[in-house]
This record gives structure tokens, sequence and C-alpha cells, in this order.
């Protein structure tokens, strides 16, 4: 493992959410923060970032930053 | 994976525009005589996926700030049970408006220890970020 992970800063759509993300990937999950709602996610089962496609896998909102959703998401087979 | 409730905050705030100095203090997760595998390959800090959509940054590879590095000589420390790291906020966000009334955001301690077999320890620490 290299010594920091700073993750990247990402462009993504998940339903109706288009826009900059946080993303992290470590231990083969990935996590993608962003300032949203669940419902603007709408019945979304997956999306992409940076152009990559992605299932999504669970969405919580963020424990730590109001009005940001975190997803964890896998790559689409 | 979920932050945990009992997460530690690192005591000292960092303004947006300040790059200031940080240690994980992993000491009091280890036995006696237990350290921090120094191998740079067994241990790191990552940034939670929040931390990143707000750009705070670990500092390595910088020509003005050090790598992260296990703390060695520090009186406060035993050896190789600790870990120092440099942090900022990227300057691309340090308008944000979260951090005017402060946020904390969550990175992840994991390392591998000097015993045998090695365990491996992770935890979950909270930088606040604070205009001041």
């Amino acid at each position: 493992m290299a010594r920091a992970n700073n993750g990247r800063r990402a462009d993504v759509r998940f339903g109706n959410f288009s826009g900059p993300a946080g993303v992290v990937e470590r231990g083969g999950e990935t996590t993608v923060a962003l300032v949203a709602t669940p419902s603007m996610l709408g019945a979304a089962k997956g999306g992409t970032i940076d152009g990559v496609s992605y299932r999504l896998v669970k969405v919580t909102p963020s424990e730590v930053v109001g009005g940001m959703i975190v997803l964890t998401v896998e790559p689409s087979a | 994976m979920a932050i945990p409730a009992n997460a530690a905050r690192f005591t000292g705030a960092l303004d947006p525009e300040e790059v200031l100095d940080y240690i994980v203090p992993i000491g009091p997760l280890l036995e006696a005589g237990e350290t921090i595998d120094p191998d740079p390959d067994r241990w790191s800090l990552t940034l939670l996926a929040e931390a990143v959509a707000l750009g705070l940054e670990i500092l390595e590879s910088d020509p003005d700030w050090p790598d992260p590095a296990l703390v060695v000589g520090d009186t406060r420390f035993v050896n190789n049970t600790a870990i120092k790291f440099w942090a900022r906020v990227d300057p691309a966000f340090q308008d944000n408006a979260a951090f005017a009334a402060g946020v904390a955001l969550p990175m992840e301690a994991t390392c591998w220890t000097s015993s045998n077999p090695p365990r491996r320890r992770q935890r979950t620490f909270l930088l606040n970020v604070v205009e001041q």
C-alpha cells in the first residue's frame, strides 16, 4: 500500500446528478462522495466516473458532511 | 464503510489556507514492544471520500513538505508507533462554504505491526477544517 491515498476528484454521473465528486479506491472498494440528495439519484442502478461505467451498490448520507451522500460502487461487468 | 461514532479527532483545527502537521498515534493499539512495521508498503493513510470531495490533501512527493513518515526520535512516542503527516486544503477548495461553519473530514490509518504473526490495525480519524 502507498503511504498516502489522497483519492481523486472526478466528474461523475449517477441518475440526475452530474458534477464533481471525491473518489477513493481502497481494498477493492470504490466510494464516491458528492453534494446531492439520494432523491437526485432516482432509481439509478449505475452511472459513470470520468466516463467509466460503475454499478451502484449502496447510497448513504454522509455521517460527517451535511448535504453530502456517499455512494459505494463497483465496476460494471 | 461507516465512520465509527468513536472516531478520534485530531487536536487543532486546520484553517483552509494553512499547511499543518499532524501525528496519528498508533501506540495505544499496540502491545509492549510492538511497533508499526516500518516497511513503507506496510502502512498507509487514506482520505475517505468526503475529505477528497472537499479538497483535503495529505502532502506527499511535494518539494516543500516531507512525505508521511513514522515518528522516530520524538520523546513523546516510542519509535515507529505513530505516523506524522502534513495536510492542507487544495487552494481551489479553500473558499468552500463548508469551511465557514467547520467540518470534520475523515481519514483512515492502516498498518501491519511487528508482531509475529503481524496484526493489521486500522482506525478512522477526523480532521477539523474551519475558517479561523
